[in-house]
């Protein structure tokens, strides 16, 4: 997995236990790096198995699931988008049933998917397509590191404090560049 | 294009009077419709299935006269509406309603049809609650999905409805149910 | 924030003016459903045609959009689990059970070894009614009728005997978090013993009447053929992926439950053609019946229900899992995060039909509109499970 990701801008990469949480890998990417990401999987022969998006405090994590036909496991990619300006680039043209998927998310989420070659609502009605109903209330949102499993570990690019186990004060995150768990 | 909008007004379906209106004539032309009533083949969820169900050979709704689904609305006179009526769906239900001839007959088939069924909850945005929202229903048949025997009974209470009698024997009320005890 | 700036200009149907900028000159546009008899309830197709074939189709999904994700953050986890009788009622016990199996592994519950056996019985025998509620209806598209009144003579004698344990006969909400609602007793186990070599006999029976079907061959052979590189693109998986030789099952690749004891194979075919995707379920019937069968023999005596297991108001601890099975139509997955809360953070439901149908745009681009009712029926739609 770290070979696959090699020389990409990786946020945060993590082994994670598959009997725990049904998956192996999971990496954070930032926007930039994500079609690459999603390019040297299909050359792996991965494939997509569905996107979905978390509305957390800290903006939409966008997750990326991958599996392949020969080997078990489960690769999780994910992307924050603030919840401003929720926009992650597609992987319509690199997976092609990421289309459906994007619009999906768009429709319940609101996240554009920015180059999606058919961007208009799949399942809502399109007259109430800005409904958006998995959106949280801000109030109730939580933390990202709250709930997902944050794995043994291997990097964690600097100011990337998304994880960070404990960090009561935010001037802890940035410096906290990552003794692996 | 509201849902709303579209919902047929009962009030408005001027149905002209019968050529031939004379008293008898008119029953024996009841009690032919009520013996050959033709279904539209109009599945949209679960409930679907039962009422195909229905017309193979367990069931055999061909006992009762009603056996000769047809695709098209233009040729059916009962519309029975298996499943959940989304917004999204209400504009072609009424559109289907509004293409058979007259005279037709409705049957709101699950919980579904008749209420919204399991699907109403708070924050329910897509679904009609109750297809008699939108056009007149006659006999509604109860279940989640209704056995096909309930379906069998929604068929005679209707043909009851349509000719004014009830052709077959009551379901015994301590009968097979008690059976072994 | 109006995202989508074709919403302005509606008139008429949104989804066919969209569609239909991007025709070409000359060509017809033809909408397929949401009634339509072919489209197995409500999905629709919008076609772009040149004379009878077909330059470009476009499903049109949501008709049947109820919104279940949106009901797993309204109700507690126990209460979903009817709600996942209701997602695919073709095989509403692999819901069932890809459902507990994700709220188990969040909570780290273990389940007893005789919930598993009835669990994989059930759920086979489950997948034996799918496959044969297809078979029925794909060849009602074809324009066959007798064999759905076959199909549907012996998928009620499944669905009486899953009346016993379950308590209905189609939209199963039989499994529970830490096992199943109850066992199978004596009555159950006796007909599944019956049923085994009925269902055998009838096999042959299948084959001859329909599978050796001249008329069926030339319907499906060499139409909508599926690469499994488009596969792969797609995520497409279950029978249409094995129909197009690839022999990726959840149930081997990432085993769970008792499969990895079992002694079982993966029919796969390399034609990749309709007929392909056709074949392989029709010999997944005989190796359902093998899984039924080592089960029932295999099947240790004990509880069928965890000590303690969560009742109602139980509160999933905080995590998140992924815990995919092997439906009938292919990989199911569901993936939960709970914050600790009364109900679920976020419940993902990941239908394999979704994917499968998206294939379906790129493989009817250039058939002749009958062939696509042929491709359609053959990746085996369940209208409530694409749209959720
Ligand atoms: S009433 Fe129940 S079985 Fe019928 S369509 Fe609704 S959910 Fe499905």
């Amino acid at each position: 997995m770290d070979a696959l990701l090699k020389g990409l801008a990786v946020d945060y990469l993590a082994a994670c236990d598959f009997a725990k949480t049904g998956k192996t890998w999971q990496a954070f990417l930032p926007a930039a790096s994500l079609v690459k990401a999603a390019q040297r999987l299909l050359a792996a022969d991965y494939f997509l198995e569905d996107i979905s998006a978390l509305d957390c405090a800290e903006g939409y994590v966008v997750t990326y699931h991958f599996a392949h036909f020969e080997k078990p496991g489960r690769i999780a990619l994910r992307v924050v988008a603030p919840h401003e300006a929720p926009n992650v680039p597609s992987i319509a043209h690199v997976f092609h049933g990421a289309e459906w998927h994007e619009r999906e998310t768009r429709d319940f989420h609101g996240v554009q998917f920015e180059g999606n070659p058919n961007f208009i609502p799949l399942l809502m009605d399109p007259d109430m397509a800005d409904c958006f109903p998995l959106r949280k209330d801000p109030k109730s949102r939580i933390k990202v590191r709250d709930v997902l499993e944050a794995g043994q570990v291997l990097c964690c690019a600097p100011g990337f404090g998304l994880m960070t186990p404990d960090a009561p004060a935010e001037a802890q995150a940035p410096a906290g560049d990552k003794a692996p768990a | 294009m509201a849902a709303q909008n579209l919902v047929a007004q009962k009030p408005d379906v001027i149905v002209a009077d019968p050529l031939l209106n004379i008293g008898p004539a008119k029953q024996i032309m009841d009690l032919c419709r009520s013996m050959s009533l033709w279904p539209m083949t109009f599945g949209l969820a679960c409930c679907a299935i039962e009422m195909m169900a229905v017309g193979m050979a367990r069931w055999d709704i061909a006992r009762f006269g009603a056996e000769v689904f047809r695709p098209s609305p233009r040729q059916s006179d009962l519309m029975i509406v298996a499943g959940t009526v989304t917004k999204k769906m209400a504009p072609a239900v009424v559109r289907l309603y509004e293409q058979m001839p007259a005279p037709r007959w409705v049957m709101a088939l699950g919980n579904c049809a008749i209420s919204g069924g399991p699907f109403k909850f708070k924050d329910q945005y897509g679904i009609m609650e109750g297809v008699d929202h939108l056009i007149p229903v006659d006999v509604y048949v109860p279940g989640c999905p209704p056995r096909p025997e309930g379906l069998l009974e929604g068929l005679f209470l209707l043909q009851e409805k349509i000719a004014g009698k009830r052709f077959w024997p009551n379901a015994p009320l301590d009968g097979p149910f008690e059976e072994g005890k | 924030m109006t995202q989508n700036p074709l919403l302005e200009q509606v008139a008429g149907d949104f989804y066919t003016n969209n569609f239909a900028k991007t025709a070409k000159e000359g060509s017809l546009i033809l909408n397929l459903g949401p009634q339509h008899p072919s489209t197995h309830g409500v999905l629709r197709v919008v076609v772009e045609m040149d004379g009878e074939y077909i330059l470009r189709a476009e499903p049109v999904l949501g008709y049947l959009h109820r919104m279940h994700e949106k009901m797993a953050e309204v109700k507690t986890a126990a209460q979903f689990i009817p709600n996942m009788g209701r997602v695919d009622y073709g095989h509403a016990l692999g819901w069932n059970w890809a459902f507990v199996g994700a709220v188990e592994k969040l909570a780290g519950i273990e389940v007893p070894e005789r919930a598993e056996y009835v669990r994989t019985i059930t759920c086979e025998l489950n997948r034996l009614a799918s496959h044969l509620l297809w078979w029925g209806a794909y060849l009602l598209d074809l324009g066959a009728f007798t064999p759905i009144m076959y199909a549907f003579d012996d998928r009620e004698k499944i669905l009486d005997i899953l009346q016993i344990p379950t308590g209905s006969r189609l939209t199963y909400s039989y499994f529970r978090v830490g096992g199943v609602a109850q066992d199978l007793n004596e009555d159950c186990i006796a007909s599944i013993r019956e049923f085994i070599p009925w269902m055998r006999s009838r096999l042959p029976m299948y084959k001859d009447l329909v599978s050796d079907n001249i008329i069926l061959r030339k319907r499906i052979e060499g139409v909508g053929v599926i690469e499994p590189e488009a596969c792969r693109r797609y995520g497409a998986t279950g029978p249409v992926i094995r129909g197009s030789g690839v022999a990726y099952d959840v149930r081997r690749s990432d085993p769970y439950s008792v499969y990895p004891k079992l002694d079982f194979e993966i029919p796969t075919s390399e034609l990749k053609d309709a007929r392909g995707r056709y074949d392989v379920r029709i010999a997944e019937f005989e190796q359902s019946l093998r899984i039924i069968e080592q089960c029932l023999d295999m099947m240790p005596e004990g509880d069928v229900l965890v000590k303690g297991a969560p009742k109602p108001a139980w509160k999933a601890p905080k995590g998140e899992a992924y815990f995919a099975v092997e439906g009938a139509r292919g990989k199911i997955g569901v993936y939960l995060v709970s914050d600790g809360g009364k109900t679920l953070y976020r419940t993902k439901l990941r239908a394999p039909g979704f994917c499968n149908l998206s294939l379906f745009a790129e493989v009817s681009q250039g058939t002749i509109l009958a062939d696509a009712v042929a491709i359609l029926g053959s990746l085996d739609l369940i209208i409530p499970e694409i749209d959720r």
